[in-house]
């Protein structure tokens, strides 16, 4: 019987082959690997040059927002993606812009630098405030009564408006005594138990323009004023530091021509790239630094401020005008979207809920428009 | 003539069968005792240099992680190509008929003797054992059948035994039931004591008396829950008789586990099946391979050696380290490339099954105990070439070590740099794209999964009629658990087991708990 029959194993110099060509084959791999992985990208108008590009890492609050580089969409988000990675971004200032049909547009100038990835998040708030009206008079079965209608917000909360003052039929409110306390009083406030402290409002009798609260602190940043100025001043570690805190001077976005993918061709010559395997260090631990930022407030009063719930590095403060959300981040500006326009406005937070106070009626302000 | 003149003259040696470093005394006990460190220590300090190159060096440890996982495609790819070979030549020796290509040799004197040492499994797994070799395609007159009971499995296991000897006795040429006593000093109570005293016991009983001579005896150690094929002997003694040197040369065939493979839960089935594939692989590299489990070696050199050691765990691997030293390095292991088929580890309950999976490869990796041999006795034995010396201990290490930390540093120390690398490290767009890059590489290593699929189909066995045909889909997709399985079912229980031996804590002998259904 034939031996052949069997099929026999391997022979060796077969996996000796084959193991040399694989180890070439890694051997051959690793360094373009690594260079992609670091940043570098081949110039194919130049194969031999190597071009250092960066990154860009946006965060988005919002399902179904449209991000833009360089007015070029990018990105749609998802319910499970909503950060965005955009790699092979040239060297040099980009346009980035958030938008989101029923919101405002969140806009900013990032630098990117080579082998390093510039982060930022964006937030775009409901272009007409959605709102919850609590009124001091409520009907028998709960639906809050105005005098006046609303016409610079929305809500989908029932309510009744009416044009007399009679009362009678009608029930007071126990949420809007328990909030009205909170607002320009003429009641002692008490210093909460929790988080921060805050200046104890005046215990006269006569209500008083109300005084912006002087210090918070929450999630390693302190908003304090100092004059009629807000300040954000980052206390936490060095380590957990926002990026834009710091941050180092750049030039303006020059505006691109887009073309169909990021990296694109740019009007001058990109320059020989120095090969560094390691980046270079933006803010180092021993470099000097002052991480403060001082809030945009269009030169206004700052009637009083806190943390955006649930967001560090957003602030809402009450202005003259209306009440409005601002990023610390001040990367060529800071972006300010309203939440409610309205003169001499006052605002409370309770567990995450944003309260207004017109001097009539209570508003409770929600920050997407998808929940009504 | 004295009771060790059978003995090869490495094999007389007083601490040719070491076990531990215990039984030795003075600078041989220190530096066996290193040896048992070693391992372990290896392997901790490469998992914790991980954590700490991600903390004070995250480029580096970056950049280690992505050639690691490079290397890690491509070792998959290598490993992958030599599964393929292997599945196509089971498969082709799944049909070859056997008893037609051993017709042109002299083979009538030889006798398979068959070991099945056993515990306390019941009676249908036994059973089933004796019925497969009943069935087996080969003179029956010529199987020497040997049911190994222990003694402190109590009477059951011997009147089970008897049972068995009533039922199947006919079938063979003989059938002898040996009962290892318990106790005896300087034993470990396992497979390997069992299996010794067996084998005298027939030796004394059998052979002898029988006038069989040793050389023309090949004995085949079987787990007792090993079905053989039809064709198992038939095979075995083409190669027996083909092999360039077959009285030092063991034989091992690919063991599936195909038993109980549609009752298994799929974590089983998928930790069983890698075995398998691992053992396939290594069936195409046989100058790499070493025994495991059940597998056949002549009795002649057996008996030269003194049979399986009794003192420690592994048996099934230590045998033929034994048989190497003891033969100078000249003795081969020649794969079958033909299936015997075992249980899939199972219990009653997933998490009865989980424990009896992790407790079971945990013995398994307890076989670093045969790298701390193989490396004190290559220093003893220099008659063996430094090279095939040094090559061998190479690759036994790099074995040991990559099973217990491979797994653990690709799929959860991957990730370290970008917990641990600091601020610095976090703004690069090395830190961004690492989880990237690893990601892609591991997508595309686990294509090699689809192969598994595709191959572990094509090895179970026909459909019972009472499971749905939906089960071949969940056979297909359960290869997924694949990350899981290696770190869990084979890092996690190395590591458990080469950390045992670093502090001295010694494993006995754990017994597989085996069921049918």
């Amino acid at each position: 019987m034939d031996d052949s029959i069997t099929v026999q194993p391997l022979p060796y110099r077969t996996r000796q082959r084959t193991f040399t060509l694989l180890l070439a084959l890694f051997l051959v791999s690793l360094p373009f690997l690594y260079l992609y992985a670091t940043g570098y990208r081949f110039d194919f108008r130049k194969p031999t040059t190597l071009i250092s590009t960066g990154g860009l890492y946006l965060a988005v609050e919002r399902t179904e927002a449209e991000i833009y580089i360089d007015n070029e969409l990018v990105r749609e988000t998802r319910t499970f993606r909503r950060a965005f990675y955009a790699q092979n971004i040239d060297v040099g200032t980009h346009r980035v812009h958030v938008q989101k049909e029923g919101y405002h547009t969140w806009v900013k100038e990032l630098p990117v630098s080579k082998h390093l990835v510039t982060e930022a998040t964006a937030f775009n708030m409901p272009v007409v405030p959605q709102i919850r009206v609590i009124s001091a008079w409520q009907s028998a079965t709960g639906t809050p009564v105005v005098r006046t209608p609303l016409p610079f917000a929305s809500t989908t909360h029932p309510i009744i408006a009416t044009t007399t003052l009679a009362t009678t039929g009608l029930v007071v409110n126990p949420e809007y005594v328990s909030l009205r306390s909170h607002f320009s009083t003429t009641t002692p406030t008490t210093t909460p138990t929790t988080t921060p402290s805050r200046a104890v409002v005046s215990t006269t009798t006569v209500p008083v323009t109300p005084v912006a609260t002087s210090t918070v602190i929450a999630n390693g940043v302190r908003l304090s004023m100092d004059g009629e100025d807000l300040y954000a001043s980052w206390v936490g570690s060095f380590e957990s530091m926002p990026y834009y805190y710091c941050a180092a001077d750049f030039p303006r976005y020059e505006g691109f021509r887009p073309t169909s993918t990021i990296s694109i061709e740019r009007e001058t010559e990109p320059e020989e790239t120095e090969f560094v395997m390691h980046p270079v260090e933006t803010v180092s631990v021993d470099d000097v630094c002052e991480p403060t930022i001082r809030m945009d407030r269009k030169w206004q009063e700052v009637r009083d401020f806190d943390f955006f719930p649930g967001r560090e590095g957003l602030v809402i403060m009450a202005l003259y005008d209306g009440i409005y959300a601002i990023e610390i981040d001040d990367r060529s500006w800071q972006n300010m979207q309203p939440l409610l326009l309205g003169e001499k406005l006052e605002m409370y937070l309770e567990n995450g809920n944003l309260y207004v106070y017109d001097g009539n009626l209570i508003y409770q302000v929600f920050f997407n428009a998808e929940l009504l | 003539m004295s009771k060790q003149s059978h003995l090869l003259p490495y094999a007389a040696r007083p601490d040719f069968k070491v076990g531990r470093a215990s039984e030795l005394s003075g600078n041989d006990r220190r530096f066996y005792r290193l040896l048992e460190i070693l391992p372990g220590v290896a392997s901790w300090l490469s998992l914790i240099a991980m954590v700490l190159a991600s903390i004070y060096a995250p480029f580096f440890a970056a950049y280690f992680i992505i050639a690691f996982a490079v290397f890690w495609v491509l070792k998959t790819a290598f490993l992958s190509y030599h599964l393929r070979h292997n599945w196509k030549r089971l498969r082709h020796h799944m049909t070859v008929d056997w008893q037609a290509m051993i017709e042109r040799f002299e083979y009538g004197h030889l006798y398979h003797f068959i070991i099945l040492p056993f515990y306390n499994e019941p009676e249908e797994v036994v059973n089933a054992s004796l019925e497969s070799l009943a069935h087996s395609r080969y003179d029956h007159k010529s199987l020497i059948i040997v049911l190994a009971c222990e003694a402190r499995a109590g009477e059951g296991a011997r009147l089970l035994a008897e049972r068995m000897k009533e039922k199947w006795g006919e079938s063979f040429g003989y059938f002898h039931i040996s009962v290892h006593p318990a106790n005896i000093e300087g034993e470990m109570a396992g497979k390997g004591s069992n299996a010794t005293w067996a084998a005298e016991e027939v030796r004394r009983n059998v052979l002898d008396p029988h006038g069989i001579r040793y050389n023309h005896v090949l004995v085949s150690i079987f787990d007792i829950d090993t079905v053989v094929y039809p064709d198992y002997f038939n095979c075995l003694v083409w190669h027996f008789m083909t092999a360039a040197h077959p009285l030092k040369s063991s034989f091992q065939p690919v063991p599936v586990f195909n038993n109980n493979m549609w009752e298994a839960n799929p974590l089983a089935r998928v930790v069983a099946m890698s075995s398998t594939f691992w053992e396939m692989v290594q069936q195409e590299r046989p100058e790499r391979m070493a025994t495991f489990s059940s597998h056949s070696v002549s009795f002649q050199a057996l008996y030269e050696i003194g049979y399986w050691q009794t003192n420690m765990v592994s048996e099934d691997s230590r045998i033929y380290w034994n048989l190497l030293l003891a033969n100078d390095g000249q003795y081969d292991v020649v794969p079958l490339s033909y299936p015997v088929s075992m249980d899939a580890n199972t219990a009653r309950t997933f998490f009865g099954t989980v424990r009896n999976i992790y407790k079971q490869h945990r013995r398994w990796t307890y076989g670093v105990e045969n790298l701390v041999y193989i490396l004190f006795h290559f220093t003893k034995n220099k008659t063996i070439p430094l090279t095939k010396r040094i090559s061998i201990a190479l690759q036994q290490a790099e074995g040991y070590w990559s099973m217990v930390t491979n797994p653990i540093m690709l799929f959860i120390l991957g990730w370290a740099p970008i917990f641990f690398g600091g601020r610095v490290f976090h703004e690069t767009v090395l830190s961004y794209n690492l989880p990237i890059v690893v990601r892609n590489l591991l997508i595309f290593a686990m294509f090699g999964l689809v192969i598994s699929s595709v191959i572990s189909l094509t090895m179970i066995p026909k459909r019972p009629e009472h499971k749905s045909r939906f089960m071949y889909g969940v056979m297909a997709l359960q290869w997924i658990l694949v990350p899981i399985t290696m770190i869990i079912f084979s890092a996690v229980p190395g590591l458990d087991a080469q950390t045992r031996l670093m502090l001295g804590k010694y494993m006995g002998f754990w017994v597989t708990p085996k069921s049918r259904t």
